[in-house]
């Protein structure tokens, strides 16, 4: 029996970011994963009209600007695409390897795409399109366990696959339907410190857990905009504590849940302006003027378009807004003994 | 079902819709045109947009922070809308009550006009032009916001009354004078819109329309021969129920859906082409109370509109949706329906940002030497990619009428599977002489999708094709 | 050509999404230009120094060359009143000289209706990018849209050479006016006929062309190629215009890696065409006008520059009278515009002076008024 939660107390940290289409900033980032120290990758999805706007930007959880990688497909020239190594068309989620090496899932190209922590093309998987045992149709959300196997969301096949993490199919789970373990369109996924599996079964409006092997375990969830309800959850983590946060994306919030997927608590957004945010607005210093004139400037607060959810090692909470171009973070306050002091 | 079905079908899809591929025509045309006709003027009875799918996959759709994100989705509900009229009438006033990007920056903004359009534009222009004076968008690009009591702005007073209701004029007698022009800008005082939340650092808010009563001239006003303490609710109340409004709206929507008027700017003083037809209309717009969709029903179901084949020249956006439609290959959201949509920039229609507040002059000048190379190279290169999708079936059914065809009858395949298209016997003499230059046409030889595909291109070249 | 007195012809560069003008032209002398730019700042030994006050971006050698030689006018800031931050509505406002206003036509659409009222050519003018800049548009005026002057053409999507002309063929007996058919069928015969030649004729431009000058690889540069490709074929085209693609000089951040990039290509293309022009000896009836719709902020947001106010814009041709014009806006904090520089030329009088003193033609009605007209010509 793990440790029972008397008390889960999320509270606004910080935001980070702005909208930009190159450098110090984001362009519909839809995925955040943490690496070592303070760094953190942030995937923007960015648009077909700017194929610098498609990219990794990679920056510390202090919002220094570290560098940028990858990009877009170049439009110029003929209508065919120049899917060229290390283009990303439809990118949609980044998992690290235990070396810290980025692997990114682009549901457009059906590609594996792998990148080194300082942003050098190391590879792809071959192109596998279809349905058959390890073919993708529109890999989404991404994630290794402990082993480095990596377990792909396959959406358009409505199931999960396991990879070893050169791109050996190792197994799957699950079908198209509405059913225990059945999914439609899944998105997010997320692996816990036991092993066990959380998928955000997107058009399902529901959150499955599966075990290491692919068994059902359990759910939660429904469509609408209660608590406990989703309108298309896209993203989903669960810290060290079993505590579990969904990105609940048109219902524009943050959900919490205890580890028996109990409802706890919801964050509609309480974002601020941020270190990067603060240096274009000093730079365009009538914008503050303006921002008093404004009305219902608290609406700066809100979530808009809530993309996926992780969470790091000290508990802090990383949502990537992809209509807003910033990252909401949010941090728990464990329950759980650490240490060493009374 | 008979080809004179068919053809009557093609022609109410092109008008009421974007034209549709022949098997559509087909199950339609077994529906009946009348009930065809019903279905279209009841949007709510066909399923939605699936726009969760449309934004998972395109996620600029879901801010619409830019012009070209928001004329690509646009393109891709004319495409694929089960509701194709709801998108026709959106573009139908998108070009009468125009608002443009270059002026107000914020495409969401516009793009929920359009869902005004799509939804009141469809009911009672009563209400749709009440929704139009608070609409922010339009309160904001004719400045209604910078026109205060004791310090008019005649922007928006002028133009509703010039562009979007009465019209200069009508039978040669002009429908308003300036002090009306003055008087109605006066009790729109204090019709404003809220402060907004500057771009940086996070993107744009929406904005809201405001009744600011001490920025309100409350005074007496005399319009259109009525007096008094008038505020823009009254001054529309007065404007629906004049008969140049009716004559307005009759005119705009014969020119629209049937057969190509003048400009607008002549139409003081030039008679409409066929006055029986807007007489029509006319008299259904105080019959139904303004209703739009009552005035459609008699417009589709009349004989006037059945005889208009090929009256009027397709607009750019017409242009670029029928053919993406029957080339199949946008039903799902792909990239590279960015590089289609802007065709329709190319060919002169640069949507939601019209060249100014008159919208776009349409009919033959749409055409000119440059516009008519992007939109003969644009329909032809995709007509003539046998890897479309539509393209294949239209090869498919084509090759499936015979194993031997005479020029004659690829011809008329093609033209059935472009909507029901006419030639002139001059241009179907050259296109003969151009398919019979190959020698036979045998539908299992190899060259056979090349020879389809060539004779589709030479078609959508021709002048006809420029017609709907 | 024959004629000894050649008609004056205009190209038009513009640089989309607003140039920097502070690191372009860099007031490297003015203490208040370090002040303000901490980080997007071009360092004061690099740059190319056209007096003690002011010099070019490092990368602008080509440009440099020819200002030293007298060819070049440096109009420093120029705007227009209550600036629009805004690319599109600013953009737009230089496109139809209408700053308060929606305007209805463009200023180079009015001016090749002056030029050539009755259509007589139908290479008048000619953009090269797809699309038509709202400078290039009027009712009734014809401008062709090169997107690619190789292959340009009407149903360039038939692979098939001997498919292609056969379709041609037909296309042309198609569009042949038809008596009794009415006028639209006739105007529509006509302009497809027209479409057809003019693509014809522009089509032949890259095969009557050979030149020493080696352009660089990037679009602008191509364009201007093709520019001069058009221009030395004497089709009698008067109006030139391209685009820099993608908004690129809207520099809002990592303008210290693409801000020089830019320079470094668009110098070269400039240079790389007036080197052409003069290799053909034909760059003496040809001015070109390089513009921007609005400069950036004074101050930098740490690693780029916002939309601003006052640019700079670029007049060279070998009948141009070199040289600086206008004032070079103040950075004094009294001096500025809501953190912009103040404009003090506007882009109006550039264009007076262009269509009047190099065009010969009336500039009052086609920029919507009467401007100082300035001596560059």
């Amino acid at each position: 029996m793990p440790t029972e939660i008397s008390h889960i107390n999320v509270q606004y940290d910080k935001t980070i970011g702005r909208g930009e289409q190159f450098g110090p900033g984001f362009n519909y980032p839809v995925f955040v994963a943490r690496g070592q120290d303070d760094i953190m990758y942030v995937l923007c999805r960015g648009t077909e009209f700017r194929p610098e706007g498609v990219r990794v930007t990679v920056c510390t959880t202090d919002e220094e600007y570290v560098s940028t990688f990858a990009r877009g497909i170049n439009y110029q020239g003929p209508h065919e695409f120049n899917m060229e190594d290390g283009s990303l068309v439809w990118p949609t989620c980044i998992a690290l390897d235990s070396q810290e090496n980025l692997f990114i899932s682009d549901e457009w190209l059906n590609r594996i795409s792998s990148f080194s922590k300082d942003g050098d093309f190391l590879g792809k998987w071959e192109e596998r399109t279809g349905s058959g045992d390890g073919e993708l149709d529109r890999p989404s959300g991404m994630a290794f366990d402990a082993d480095d196997n990596l377990y792909i969301v396959d959406s358009g096949n409505h199931r999960v696959q396991k990879f070893s993490k050169d791109g050996k199919f190792l197994f799957k789970f699950g079908t198209e339907g509405s059913g225990d373990g059945e999914f439609n369109m899944p998105w997010g996924i997320t692996i816990d410190s036991h092993g066990d599996i959380f998928i955000a079964d997107w058009r399902n409006d529901r959150i499955q857990k599966f075990s290491p092997d692919g068994q059902f375990l359990m759910k939660f969830g429904s469509s609408g905009s209660g608590e406990g309800q989703f309108d298309r959850p896209t993203g989903i983590a669960v810290d060290r504590d079993g505590v579990i946060y969904v990105a609940d994306w048109l219902n524009n919030r943050l959900q919490v849940f205890d580890q028996d997927g109990k409802f706890v608590a919801e964050k509609t957004g309480e974002a601020g302006v941020s270190k990067w945010a603060k240096d274009k607005l000093d730079a365009n210093a009538e914008m503050w003027g303006e921002r008093e004139r404004a009305q219902g400037l608290e609406r700066e607060k809100d979530f808009w378009g809530p993309t996926g959810v992780t969470v790091d090692d000290q508990g802090r909470i990383f949502v990537p807004e992809s209509a807003r171009n910033r990252i909401q973070v949010y941090k728990t306050q464990s329950p759980t003994f650490a240490g060493p002091r009374l | 079902m008979s080809d004179q079905d068919i053809s009557q079908i093609a022609h109410l899809m092109r008008r009421a819709g974007f034209g549709a591929p022949l098997e559509e025509l087909q199950a339609r045309a077994a529906k009946g045109y009348d009930a065809t006709v019903d279905e279209l003027l009841d949007p709510e009875s066909q399923p939605a947009m699936e726009r969760d799918l449309m934004m998972r996959y395109k996620v600029d759709w879901l801010s619409q922070a830019g012009l070209e994100g928001q004329q690509e989705e646009w393109t891709f509900r004319m495409i694929n809308s089960k509701r194709p009229l709801q998108e026709k009438i959106a573009l139908f006033w998108h070009c009468v009550l125009v608002t443009g990007h270059a002026k107000c920056e914020y495409p969401k903004q516009q793009s929920m006009e359009l869902d005004m359009f799509r939804t009141v534009g469809m009911g009672s222009f009563h209400e749709l032009l009440k929704g139009l004076s608070k609409d922010p968008a339009m309160v904001f690009y004719l400045d209604n916001c910078m026109s205060h009591k004791g310090a008019i702005n005649e922007n928006w007073g002028r133009e509703l009354l010039e562009l979007f209701s009465l019209g200069v004029g009508m039978d040669g007698e002009f429908n308003y004078s300036e002090d009306d022009v003055k008087e109605a800008a006066r009790a729109f005082t204090g019709w404003t819109v809220t402060n907004s939340i500057p771009r940086y650092p996070y993107g744009k808010y929406d904005a809201k329309f405001m009744f600011d009563p001490r920025d309100h001239d409350a005074g007496e006003k005399t319009f259109l021969g009525e007096t008094g303490n008038f505020n823009g609710e009254d001054i529309v109340d007065i404007i629906v129920k004049q008969p140049a409004t009716a004559r307005f709206v009759a005119r705009h929507l014969y020119n629209f859906f049937v057969a190509d008027e003048p400009q607008v700017p002549s139409w003081k003083d030039t008679p409409p082409r066929d006055i029986e037809a807007i007489k029509m209309l006319e008299e259904e717009y105080f019959r139904s109370n303004y209703n739009i969709t009552s005035m459609l029903r008699v417009l589709f179901k009349s004989d006037f509109f059945k005889e208009s084949t090929f009256a009027k020249i397709k607009s750019p956006a017409e242009t670029v949706v029928g053919t993406l439609k029957l080339v199949g290959d946008f039903k799902f959201p792909r990239p590279g329906l960015d590089l289609m949509t802007m065709n329709i920039r190319y060919m002169g229609q640069d949507l939601l940002n019209p060249p100014t507040v008159e919208g776009w002059h349409t009919g033959r000048e749409w055409i000119d030497s440059g516009t008519l190379v992007e939109r003969i190279n644009f329909t032809a290169d995709q007509v003539g990619n046998i890897n479309h999708t539509g393209v294949k079936d239209i090869i498919g059914r084509i090759g499936g009428t015979g194993s031997v065809l005479t020029a004659d009858q690829l011809i008329d395949g093609c033209l059935e599977n472009l909507g029901a298209y006419q030639l002139a016997d001059e241009t179907r003499k050259q296109l003969v002489e151009l398919a019979s230059s190959e020698g036979e046409i045998r539908s299992d030889s190899e060259g056979f999708p090349l020879q389809v595909a060539t004779m589709l291109q030479s078609i959508v070249a021709t002048t006809e094709y420029l017609f709907a | 050509m024959t004629s000894t007195k050649k008609d004056p012809v205009l190209v038009v560069l513009q640089l989309a999404g607003g140039n920097d003008a502070l690191n372009t032209v860099v007031p490297y002398g003015n203490p208040k230009y370090f002040d303000n730019r901490k980080s997007v700042v071009v360092p004061q030994d690099q740059v190319l120094p056209i007096n003690d006050d002011i010099g070019f971006n490092p990368n602008m050698g080509s440009m440099k060359k020819i200002y030293d030689e007298g060819h070049m006018a440096i109009v420093q800031g120029v705007g227009y009143p209550t600036g629009s931050r805004s690319h599109f509505r600013s953009m737009d406002i230089w496109h139809t000289c209408e700053p308060t206003k929606i305007g209805d036509e463009g200023w180079l659409g009015r001016a090749i209706r002056d030029l050539d009222p009755t259509q007589e050519n139908v290479l008048t003018a000619v953009n090269f990018g797809r699309g038509l800049p709202r400078a290039l548009v009027a009712p009734g005026v014809p401008v062709a849209s090169v997107g690619n002057l190789e292959t340009y053409g009407v149903l360039t999507g038939i692979d098939d050479v001997d498919q292609r002309l056969k379709a041609l063929d037909v296309f042309s007996k198609v569009y042949s006016p038809m008596i009794g058919t009415g006028p639209i069928m006739d105007y529509l015969a006509h302009t497809g006929l027209d479409a057809l030649k003019g693509a014809d004729i522009l089509s032949a431009a890259p095969g009557m062309y050979s030149s020493s000058v080696e352009y660089g690889g990037d679009t602008v540069s191509q364009y201007m190629r093709n520019i001069a490709q058009t221009h030395l074929a004497g089709f009698g085209t008067r109006v030139l215009y391209t685009t820099a693609p993608f908004n690129s000089f809207d520099t809002h951040a990592g303008q210290l890696a693409n801000h020089p990039r830019l320079w470094s290509e668009t110098s070269r293309a400039v240079g790389d065409f007036y080197d052409d022009l003069q290799e053909h000896n034909a760059g003496e009836n040809v001015m070109l006008l390089v513009f921007t719709e609005f400069g950036r902020r004074v101050k930098d947001n740490g690693s780029g520059t916002d939309h601003g106010a006052g640019g700079h814009c670029f007049i060279i041709g070998e009948q141009v009278k070199g040289g600086l014009y206008g004032e070079y806006p103040s950075l004094d904090d009294d001096k500025l515009d809501a953190g912009d520089l103040q404009f003090n030329t506007d882009f109006r009088s550039v264009y007076s002076t262009i269509l009047e003193k190099w065009m010969g033609l009336d500039a009052k009605p086609i920029v919507n008024g009467e401007f100082e007209q300035l001596a560059f010509v």
